[in-house]
């Protein structure tokens, strides 16, 4: 540390009284005309507003009111706050407990529907007489969704106009 | 309650600590303390001097409010400087004080010493002046340094810096106010 920052380190207890320089501190304010200027800043700004009284005696009881009444508008911001939310909890508790339905008894199971190798069971069909089972199996044979396809014999008799016509209402369905 | 014994030299962070158990007797003495070091810093840092008393109050008030965030990381004295300095940038800002940040020469004192007291009113008029020109921080950490003699650590937390960063301050605003006192 050079002597210009050592000295600008100790102005402050300097100029407030209570140390005082040393004589080679003396000496450099002398000859240091950067650390004479800052010394009469910071003996100018250690000085600045000494007149400055305040008087702590009347001051203490009226911030100490008004932090006890801010710190009293606090917990009653607080317990309105609280009692609020709480509120609210309450009313949604209780309109969740109305709008949703309750059961009446236990959940009604699915019926037990065996699978057993690869066999289907269906209960209904049991009583059923031969034609009528005759007719559910040419139900089940034929496609779930009559479907045409561009293969299908009935397109080869198509000129190209009658083609282009199939493929732009296939395309706009 | 914390007891508060009067032959017992109690620092702040002992003081601090009895307000929080609810002593009031520590609070007034940390208003005491250190009311008057506000009040010093206030009126350098540019309020006008019929509003450093509300400006005082309001400061303690906040700092009152807010002590249990101080750790004593910073001193208390300038934990409340930087307290008071955001006061005064708040009002600034606010517009509600249009005399904060003027500086007016015949708002100085004048001493009994006439020769030595006029050169003295003149010089630090001149330097309430320059320090109303400074950036906030260079103004902040030249008072909190040569006015109210807090080390660049204390500074540093008081202000949200680091020590090295409010040296630089503090020469940025010394080599500033010798240009305008020169």
């Amino acid at each position: 540390m050079s002597l210009c920052d050592a000295v600008s380190d100790r102005m402050p207890l300097v100029a407030s009284g209570r140390s005082e320089w040393t004589a080679e501190e003396l000496a450099h304010l002398a000859s240091c005309g950067e650390c004479a200027a800052e010394w009469t800043l910071v003996r100018a700004a250690s000085q600045m507003g000494r007149e400055m009284t305040v008087d702590a005696a009347a001051i203490t009881p009226m911030v100490l009111e008004r932090v006890r009444v801010a710190k009293a508008a606090e917990q009653r911001h607080r317990l309105v706050t609280r009692t609020a939310v709480a509120g609210t909890l309450a009313v949604a508790a209780v309109l969740l407990l109305v709008m949703v339905p309750r059961q009446a008894g236990p959940v009604p199971r699915a019926p037990n529907v065996a699978m057993n190798q690869g066999e289907l069971q269906l209960a209904e069909l049991d009583d059923a007489a031969p034609a009528e089972l005759e007719m559910v199996l040419v139900e089940f044979d034929g496609p779930v969704v009559p479907a045409s396809s561009l293969d299908g014999p009935d397109i080869e008799g198509l000129d190209v106009s009658q083609v282009e016509r199939a493929l732009r209402s296939w395309e706009e369905s | 309650m914390v007891a508060m014994t009067p032959s017992e030299p109690d620092t702040d962070a002992s003081l601090a600590a009895a307000w929080r158990a609810g002593d009031e007797g520590a609070a007034a003495e940390i208003v005491r303390r250190h009311a008057g070091a506000v009040a010093r810093f206030l009126y350098s840092a540019g309020a006008g001097r019929s509003d450093v008393d509300d400006l005082v109050q309001e400061t303690l008030f906040r700092g009152f409010r807010r002590l249990e965030s101080w750790r004593g990381e910073a001193s208390l004295r300038s934990w409340l400087c930087s307290i008071a300095g955001n006061l005064l940038k708040d009002e600034y800002r606010r517009g509600k004080r249009r005399q904060v940040i003027s500086i007016e020469d015949d708002q100085v004192v004048d001493r009994s010493n006439p020769h030595d007291e006029a050169a003295a009113n003149e010089s630090e008029a001149r330097l309430r002046a320059g320090l109303g020109t400074l950036p906030r921080l260079q103004r902040e950490v030249f008072l909190m340094r040569a006015q109210q003699e807090c080390d660049y650590g204390e500074i540093a937390t008081a202000l949200g810096t680091t020590p090295g960063a409010a040296r630089v301050h503090y020469h940025h605003a010394v080599k500033r106010l010798k240009e305008l006192m020169a």
